[in-house]
């Protein structure tokens, strides 16, 4: 059928156009699929969506072999007429839009840093604000620096009370290396064990390979080992180091206890672009997947964290209609958290500045309820004004703290995947390949 | 399996599917619905397009999208099947402690009205009359504890909740002794805990009853009919007298005294009936914008048929009435197609038959699994203590299905024996229902004399409103995609092309 009796093309009720003015993606909800358009297929599909009628004449065959294209990959249709598309919603409107003002706001987890104590002395480590996290969550960074003037599970069972009125699932023990404070963390463990899921991130170098092994098997935990990826790096090149030797037989020790555990490694400038041989490696010995968490100098634009991020630009799909919701909707991070920071304060997460008052005077619930914290975790997604214009905004990496970190008057100073850069992120070569494709007009479609 | 879909046409004629099981509204065309008809004969195998004219491009995309639809999102069909059973007695109890979330006080069954409409006014069956039962201060606080317990474990959970706490008559405000004691019981022992609400005839707004919901930021919901023959035809005095200037002449008071209370705590209810006309009445609310606050919602009154099914009732001179709601659901349609101005009762009242298509269910919502459809809430969500400290359901049901007392709790085989007979009844029937994302049946309007009365009616008013709410809501999109209704994606809809 010729263009000229279909004038109309709309994208389906389950693919939603995301515009910055200038540049356009398609988020195809249902496929967990980013499609980037360049410029001029940005063009085209922005004037079908405004129910413009499209001949061939005037889109060219170029033009009516992208709509082509679009329809039969599922992602929109041809129309004699204009149409009204109702976008497929998980959620009917009270929870879309937060109208319900009673909402309580579940903290599932609770970090708890309980220790700055730990073996190593990485170069990046206590830096205070001048290090940035990309996922602090996962790490052992100490970003509020090496000070421990008190015992942060001194007051341990009022404070255990608070998290259990917080509606917490999961208390996350972390520090520095809590396996450094054996006392704090035998008496940390022993009373929250029987009212939370408990979590360890460590770099497993307090105790010996087979008391952490056992003492996480006796008690449930579940560990998250952190490593160097330049460990491992060096590793693969010249064998291991003293130091990751011994992280290596404890993750071995872990595996023979059936112990839950994971790995999350730290990358740098070296080893962020070639991470597949680091996941090979560990996915090869113990069988799991490591997450990869990123550090780098909030100050710095310069050459150096600019490659990083330009090996970096990850965009994610998302693995349900759910995940998408609250991605397009809530903050990218998709658990309700906030940490119990050292320094006795509250934070939003491990990787931002503390809500609430001074030190000691904050307790869990009310912080928590004040709208400082509560904007963090149920506010818009388009809190930052370098985000709220960004058409990749939905597939960014998940991680906002990073983003958060540098940004001054609500302008991120640094991004991985530079907004400003308007047509080129399309030609990189993005790392996640499955969840993003690319669409090009002036060629053929991919 | 059966097909639980809606079509429609709009104004202009182009055709709309809605489809019950995402509560998605897709665009729709012969080609989509041939194949849809082939594939719900054929089951769940690929269906076999019978139009052979089509495009061949198009006939696959669209086999391929409603395939997909059906398999990714379950989309228009769906399986008889049954709900889950209700859970027992103690379990029930329990549910009502962790989901309700408004106490509501009936602090008197005195009135100095006698509305002729009023619930209370014995023209309906089931429900009391008048009296001069009032509840003590005493047994209102007691309530008030009473409750806090039962909520305890939302408590625990979420610290932060809110709860809504309303306070009933006939008028309220003839027992200010209660309502003083609860909320300074509120104040002093459960500080943020609790939303204060009260619903009043306004005559009784003195300086000092304003201070104290003042003084306590209680929402207020006055009951305004609109002009003099609209309200005083209704809500009179015993002698008949009607009580519109009084209650004007209260809010013009509180409008002086505490005009940040009457903007941001006050609003009106009105109520209308098949002689209302409610083009004045409308334009009533527009004048008077200045000293009667925003309508926030509109009620029927023994026109059941009316306002939820649109009966034609020509026949027993509703012919007019029927006139003038066409006229204010154009007035609603038209300002909204136009990003118009329109007075709050036109929007309250446009709103009345959209709210159930536009606060739809969406795809991931979930129900409670003893309650998968119909409009109900779980008795007790609402729960309200009568005077004599008997518990009711919510404030809307009559008195004849009781669900405990203050002093013995919350009675779960009461509740359970309701929701065994819904199921029976209701739910039974609502699987191959096409609009139960937009369901309006709830107790209120199916609780007879302690019994489901036949539901039948309710059904078939309510899709018939579904249906009409459809049509207008994509006529109304369709040439106005920014338009103020689509809710659910604050974001995208109804926003193509504009640029986020």
């Amino acid at each position: 059928m010729p263009m000229s009796m279909r004038r109309y093309f709309r994208l389906a009720s389950d693919c939603i156009l995301v515009q910055d003015g200038k540049n356009g993606v398609i988020y195809a909800v249902s496929e967990g699929r980013i499609y980037l358009l360049d410029h001029a297929a940005y063009q085209l599909v922005s004037r079908a969506e405004r129910n413009e009628p499209l001949d061939e004449s005037s889109i060219g065959t170029h033009g009516r072999r992208l709509f082509e294209w679009l329809r039969d990959n599922s992602l929109g249709f041809f129309d004699d007429e204009p149409a009204y598309v109702d976008r497929l919603s998980a959620f009917g409107a009270t929870a879309a839009l937060g109208m319900d003002p009673r909402a309580p706001l579940i903290m599932h987890q609770v970090d708890w840093t309980i220790t700055s104590r730990c073996a190593r002395s990485c170069a990046f480590c206590p830096r205070g604000p001048a290090t940035v996290v990309s996922q602090a969550c996962m790490t052992c960074v100490r970003q509020r620096g090496t000070s421990e003037s008190t015992n942060p599970v001194a007051n341990l069972a009022s404070r255990l009370d608070e998290v259990v009125d917080l509606g917490t699932r999961v208390l996350h023990i972390r520090g520095g290396d809590p396996f450094a404070v054996w006392d704090r963390l035998t008496t940390l463990v022993q009373a929250a064990s029987s009212k939370f899921g408990l979590a360890v991130t460590t770099p497993g170098l307090g105790r010996s390979e087979d008391e952490i092994a056992a003492f996480s098997a006796a008690n449930g935990l579940r560990l998250n080992l952190v490593i160097l990826a330049d460990d491992i790096a060096d590793a693969l090149a010249d064998g291991p180091s003293d130091i990751f030797s011994r992280q290596m037989s404890v993750l071995d020790a872990l595996a023979r206890e059936q112990v839950s555990f994971g790995v999350t490694c730290i990358v740098s400038s070296n080893t962020a672009r070639e991470t597949e041989p680091l996941t090979q490696f560990i996915a090869a010995r113990w069988n799991t997947t490591p997450a990869f968490s990123e550090v780098f100098e909030a100050s710095a634009t310069g050459s150096a964290t600019a490659s990083v991020f330009a090996a970096k630009k990850q965009l994610t799909g998302w693995n349900s209609l759910g995940e998408w919701f609250i991605r397009s909707h809530r903050n990218k991070c998709l658990f309700g958290r906030c940490e119990l920071g050292l320094d006795g304060r509250i934070h939003p997460c491990a990787g931002l500045d503390a809500c609430g008052k001074a030190a000691g005077d904050d307790r869990l619930a009310p912080v928590i309820a004040a709208s400082e914290l509560r904007d963090w975790w149920m506010g818009p997604s388009e809190r930052l004004k370098g985000c709220s214009k960004c058409n990749l905004r939905y597939g960014c990496h998940p991680c906002t703290a990073a983003a958060l970190h540098t940004a001054e008057n609500g302008r991120p100073q640094c991004c991985p995947l530079d907004p400003a850069d308007e047509i080129e992120p399309a030609a990189l070569p993005w790392r996640s390949a499955d969840s993003v494709r690319t669409i090009r007009l002036e060629t053929s479609t991919s | 399996m059966k097909r639980v879909t809606i079509t429609v046409r709009s104004g202009r004629g182009r055709r709309y599917l809605y489809d019950d099981k995402t509560g998605c509204i897709l665009p729709w065309s012969d080609l989509r619905e041939a194949i849809l008809r082939s594939k719900c004969a054929a089951g769940a195998a690929d269906p076999e397009p019978a139009n052979p004219s089509a495009d061949p491009g198009d006939v696959a995309a669209e086999t391929r999208f409603i395939t997909e639809w059906f398999d990714k999102y379950g989309a228009f069909m769906r399986a008889s099947d049954k709900p889950a059973p209700v859970p027992s007695a103690d379990a029930l109890v329990a549910l009502v402690g962790a989901h309700s979330s408004q106490l509501n006080l009936t602090v008197t069954e005195a009135c100095n009205l006698r509305c002729r409409h009023c619930v209370f006014s014995g023209a309906y069956l089931y429900t009391r009359t008048h009296s001069a039962a009032v509840m003590s201060p005493e047994r209102a606080m007691r309530a008030l504890d009473w409750y806090v317990e039962l909520i305890e474990p939302q408590r625990r959970q979420q610290r932060s909740k809110v709860f809504g706490l309303s306070f009933w008559g006939g008028e309220p405000l003839l027992n200010v002794a209660a309502i003083r004691a609860v909320l300074e019981r509120v104040r002093t022992l459960y500080p943020g805990l609790f939303a204060p609400t009260m619903t009043t005839n306004g005559t009784l707004l003195t300086r000092a009853n304003v201070a104290l919901l003042v003084d306590h930021q209680v929402n207020l919901v006055v009951s305004i009919d609109g002009h003099a023959a609209e309200h005083d035809r209704r809500r009179v005095y015993a002698s008949g007298r009607g009580s519109l200037d009084l209650v004007l002449a209260n809010l013009r008071r509180i409008k002086r005294d505490h005009p940040a209370y009457w903007a941001d705590r006050m609003s009106t209810h009105p109520v209308y009936d098949a002689s209302t006309d409610l083009v004045s009445v409308a334009e009533f609310f527009e004048q008077h914008a200045d000293v009667v606050p925003r309508v926030a919602t509109i009620g029927g009154v023994s026109l059941k048929d009316l306002v939820a099914g649109g009966t034609d009732r020509s026949s027993d001179g509703g012919a007019e009435y029927v006139g003038t709601v066409g006229r204010l659901r154009s007035d609603f349609d038209r300002a909204k197609t136009t990003n118009g101005r329109m007075s709050t009762y036109t929007e309250a009242f446009g709103n009345l038959e959209m709210s159930g298509l536009l606060f739809r269910s969406r795809y991931l919502d979930r129900s409670l699994p003893f309650m998968p459809f119909t409009g109900n809430c779980l008795p007790g969500h609402r729960v309200t203590v009568r005077v004599d400290g008997t518990l009711d359901l919510c404030e809307r049901v009559n008195q004849s299905f009781p669900i405990g007392h203050l002093e013995s709790g919350v009675d779960g085989e009461r509740i359970r024996a309701l929701l065994d007979e819904t199921q029976t009844k209701l739910i039974s029937g609502c699987y191959t229902c096409p609009a139960t994302r937009m369901c309006r049946v709830c107790f209120a309007q199916t609780l007879g004399n302690g019994c489901l009365e036949d539901l039948a009616e309710q059904c078939q008013a309510s899709r018939r409103a579904a249906v009409r709410a459809l049509q207008r809501f994509v006529t109304i999109m369709e040439t106005n995609p920014q338009a103020a209704l689509q809710t659910e994606w604050p974001e995208f809809a109804g926003r193509p092309g504009d640029g986020a």
